[in-house]
């Protein structure tokens, strides 16, 4: 099968082999000795360790209960927005809406920290008068708007595939048969893009799980102030690579590298069991 | 039950694009009016202009004499039956129906009866728990036919509800929507491309082009008595010979010269005092196919056209030959209209006749044709209206 | 004027029905642009306080640059101090290469899998697709190593491999659907008229052009805008990407407000310039994947 090789090599060597060889790693020593469920202890045990993890734990979820409240609905809205018909000059609109979405997070992060900063003034000029990222109050969730800021983008062009994909037909039926714009939304729209809410949130999930270059950009690898903006990602990289004052460990690294792929599987699980059998996606 | 009134009718689009133009039309209550035209005529454009679903640039529409132009859809009490049927994919065939009662508030118990009812009549009482995607086209069709009788509306809009199905379901649900129409006596207007579906279909029939109303009448006036060319050309399949001709006229007697062609101005054309129409007034000619017979020694009198045979179809009830006579004939600017000729070769234009099963024409034969002639159509050249001197009604 | 009274009201008259449409349709428009200046504020900010003098920028950052405060020097100070060239070029090849891969292996697996019924046909389908949900992230302890191991640390084919691997299962299950849209009878018929699988193949590529365009906007952006890896396996001055570039450029002018917007304009103006271009297409590649 010679159109399958290329694919299937590279996925399995790249992709699969790492990962496979990373829960493998999670067993062993940096020195490659079995080590059972050792690194697992440490991780859970060891007070350095398992505070950490529990944090950044945490702030991964805050991180993603943002996304889920503001950047989906928000996506959503937008995408509404963007699909009312007899409506002109859309298009422009879309084009800008999914601007910052193309931006690198490096530039994104730097453009928003000198915005931010107290320095330059800007806040001050908007009514802001505490250090939104120098305080652990807040840096959290304005990390959050942050991203959600930047990644808007990708909930409201979805949405808007599936919206488009909806025949008028449907939504002039429903208003021949008396149906105002929200019922129409409630009754019709709604049913018909819920799949989409779907796969929209487990990427939400996945992809909140992976994030790390917001945060290491505008906080740096320890995530400060106290670690009030530390996440997953920049956890499972000071373990791997080490911080100020500590040393990394590749088996550390390879045993939270694990933990969140076992914390992802749920994710997914519950989306395909809990959720895409129950929510039945319609021909249109 | 409700009569609808259209007056001055316009819909210009934003680009400038003309759709419909000053259209007027009285729907009378419990008629079944079928708007018929091309594709791309602006039949649709009106009928969702009716429905709300479309702004009105110009005019007025009344529905018993209140205007709804600036009602909602939902406040003209309207329902429609769109051509891809439009069934919500995620609600029951039972939910379907009811959907307008729920926004309607109808109480629960009599919005369950109605839908049975309806579904009864449709002889979809066994799939009300069925989702669209599980039924057939013809039940879809059904469902989308329900979701509008449920409401005993004001009236019915059909955009082109028998188009998706095939031929063999199409003519059993024309039929039976007419039934329907019948029983409810609700009034509904009905829009289709296919002219013979307009034909079997309404109780009259408007025609339109290019946003313009052509015509409206009974199915059988449109046939005998086109206003225009266009009507003429549109109506009647296959459709109506058409050539270049003028007319000759002297002191005693006035001829329709077509090609190598002529016959005699009819009786009932030519004017009081005698004279025929005005000596050489350019004209166009229009035979029907089926008024043209093989000549036999019974119809000597009739002026007959030398054709010749180029293809017979044999359709059992009848035998269509395609023929060239000298002649030039008028280009149809309907795409529609061209299907079913034979294009002018070389030997001169094509004609088309629809001949009795039992003639014996051959390919290739050079053969003589009676014309009915006092049948024929006359239209002026150049404003294309038909010359035919004021008909009884 | 009082005679006028009589006369009965035009017919169509505008009746709060249709008043409530053109609310509508300016609240609309209310709210896009709203958000769009959200969307556009920062950048633009940015952007034009970098022309101006470091007073100016301070005393007043929401004016636009005058005669009096404008400034390149800024610019004067990135454009001499970096390497900003090597960096794209060597995000251009990192990126070029990766959706090029991605686009042509995904559709060649995307077609055996689609076309031929071979056993364990889904099974593999399935293994190819579970990447979708799997961070390749999570396995950067391993391919660190695996690198090293293949001596590839600080070379840009480290970074295309893994995006390249990154890229595939996506792909591989966008192209699957749009290569079973290909009607079966014009495979049917390059067969019969004697075309090898190959060719037939290459018949089939153009008619998914949608499909790889689709592919190629979803490998582009994570690639382009990855921090991750580039930090980890390249980070050497002469293979680094714009992304990590930039990231550590900056870093070095934390104090020096007229390089930073100068750097950040830099880096952000051929993006923007490249996608308001190609924005048609790269949004048409993105709906036209996401509803597959």
């Amino acid at each position: 099968m010679v159109f399958l090789a290329p694919a299937t090599v590279i996925y399995s060597v790249f992709m699969v082999y790492p990962l496979l060889d990373s829960l493998r790693r999670s067993f062993f020593d940096d020195d490659g000795n079995f080590a059972g469920l050792d690194n697992y202890n440490t991780l859970f045990g060891n007070p350095t360790f398992a505070d950490r993890f529990w944090d950044a734990l945490g702030h991964n979820f805050q991180f993603f209960a943002f996304h889920m409240v503001l950047q989906n609905p928000i996506g959503l809205l937008l995408a509404v927005l963007l699909t009312v018909q007899s409506v002109r000059g859309l298009n422009i609109y879309r084009t800008i809406v999914f601007l910052p979405t193309t931006l690198s997070v490096v530039i994104v992060g730097f453009v928003w920290r000198l915005i931010l900063s107290p320095i330059w003034g800007v806040t001050e000029t908007l009514g802001i008068d505490t250090p939104l990222l120098g305080e652990s109050r807040t840096v959290l969730p304005t990390l959050s708007l942050i991203s959600v800021w930047q990644w808007v983008g990708i909930p409201m062009i979805f949405f808007y595939a599936v919206l488009i994909a909806i025949p008028k037909d449907l939504i002039e039926a429903s208003r021949v048969d008396g149906a105002g714009s929200w019922q129409v939304f409630r009754d019709i729209t709604f049913p018909l893009i819920l799949p989409m809410l779907g796969i929209i949130s487990i990427l939400t999930y996945i992809g909140n799980f992976n994030a790390f270059d917001l945060i290491y950009q505008v906080k740096g690898v320890v995530a400060g102030p106290d670690f009030a903006s530390d996440i997953m990602g920049t956890f499972f990289y000071r373990t791997f690579f080490g911080a100020s004052g500590t040393t990394g460990s590749p088996a550390m690294g390879a045993t939270v590298a694990s933990v969140m792929f076992l914390i992802i599987l749920v994710g997914v699980l519950i989306y395909m069991f809990g959720w895409q059998r129950r929510v039945t996606t319609y021909e249109l | 039950m409700s009569e609808l009134r259209l007056s001055g009718i316009s819909k210009v689009y934003p680009n400038g694009l003309r759709a419909v133009s000053d259209v007027d039309m009285d729907i009378a209550d419990g008629e079944l009016l079928v708007l018929v035209g091309p594709s791309g005529c602006g039949k649709s454009t009106l009928l969702r202009m009716i429905a709300g679903l479309e702004d009105i640039t110009e005019g007025v529409i009344e529905i018993d004499g209140r205007v709804v132009n600036a009602e909602s859809p939902r406040e003209r009490d309207i329902a429609m039956v769109f051509q891809n049927y439009a069934l919500y994919p995620h609600m029951t065939v039972r939910k379907n129906i009811g959907y307008s009662l729920r926004l309607g508030r109808v109480p629960k118990n009599e919005a369950t009866q109605r839908i049975e009812d309806t579904a009864a009549m449709l002889e979809l009482s066994d799939l009300l728990d069925r989702k669209p995607p599980a039924l057939s086209g013809g039940q879809r069709q059904r469902v989308a036919m329900g979701r509008a009788i449920v409401r005993s509306p004001a009236a019915f809009l059909m955009d082109e509800p028998l188009s998706n199905l095939d031929a063999r379901l199409r003519v059993q649900m024309r039929a039976e929507i007419i039934r329907l129409q019948r029983n409810l006596g609700t009034t509904t207007v009905y829009v289709t491309h296919d002219q013979v579906e307009a034909m079997t279909m309404g109780s009259r029939v408007a025609v339109l082009r290019d946003g313009l109303l052509q015509q409206v009448d009974s199915p059988q006036v449109l046939y005998d008595h086109p206003d225009n060319l266009f009507v003429a050309a549109f109506i009647g399949s296959p459709s109506m010979n058409l050539y270049q001709g003028h007319i000759e006229s002297t002191s005693t007697a006035a001829r329709v010269v077509f090609g190598a062609h002529s016959f005699p101005l009819p009786d009932q054309w030519t004017q009081r005092d005698g004279s025929g129409g005005d000596d050489g007034q350019e004209v166009i000619v229009g035979i029907r196919p089926e008024w043209l017979v093989e000549q036999t020694r019974d119809n000597t009198d009739l002026p007959s056209l030398r054709v010749r045979v180029e293809l017979v179809e044999s359709l059992g009830s009848e035998l269509v030959a395609h023929t060239t006579i000298d002649a030039v004939s008028v280009e149809s600017d309907t795409p529609e209209l061209a299907e079913g000729h034979v294009a002018d070769s070389g030997g001169g234009a094509a004609c088309l006749a629809r001949l009795s099963p039992r003639s014996r024409v051959a390919v290739g034969e050079t053969i003589e044709l009676a014309i009915d002639h006092p049948s024929v159509h006359l239209f002026d050249a150049e404003t294309e209206r038909s010359l035919r001197p004021g008909r009884d009604r | 004027m009082n005679t006028a009274t009589s006369a009965p009201a035009p017919p169509n008259r505008i009746s709060p029905t249709k008043r409530r449409i053109h609310f509508g349709r300016w609240g609309v428009h209310a709210v896009l642009l709203s958000y769009s200046m959200l969307a556009l504020g920062p950048t633009l900010l940015i952007i034009m306080n970098s022309l101006k003098s470091r007073r100016a920028i301070f005393d007043d950052a929401f004016s636009l640059p005058t005669a009096d405060t404008f400034d390149l020097v800024g610019y004067d100070t990135v454009l001499n101090g970096s390497s900003f060239d090597v960096y794209f070029r060597n995000s251009f090849i990192v990126t070029v290469a990766s959706v090029l891969l991605v686009v042509f292996f995904s559709a060649m697996a995307a077609f055996a899998l689609a076309e031929y019924d071979f056993k364990g046909n889904t099974l593999l389908a399935l293994y190819l697709a579970i990447g979708i949900m799997i961070p390749i992230r999570l396995g950067t302890v391993s391919i660190l190593k695996l690198m090293v191991s293949l001596s590839l640390i600080n070379t840009l084919w480290a970074l295309i491999l893994v995006y390249t691997a990154m890229g595939l299962p996506l792909g591989v299950f966008l192209m699957t659907q749009f290569m079973r849209q290909v009607p079966r009878e014009l495979k049917s018929a390059a067969r019969v008229d004697g075309a090898n699988e190959y060719r037939v193949f290459g018949l089939v590529l153009p008619l998914v052009r949608p499909g790889m365009a689709a592919v190629a906007v979803f490998t582009m952006l994570p690639v382009w805008n990855d921090l991750w890896f580039p930090l980890i396996l390249a980070p050497a001055e002469n293979t680094r990407t714009v992304t990590l570039g930039a990231s550590a450029f900056l870093g070095q002018f934390e104090r020096n407000w007229n390089a930073l917007l100068a750097a950040l304009t830099l880096a952000m103006v051929p993006i923007i310039l490249l996608y308001v271009i190609f924005s048609r297409q790269f949004l048409r590649g993105l709906t036209e994947g996401a509803i597959k």
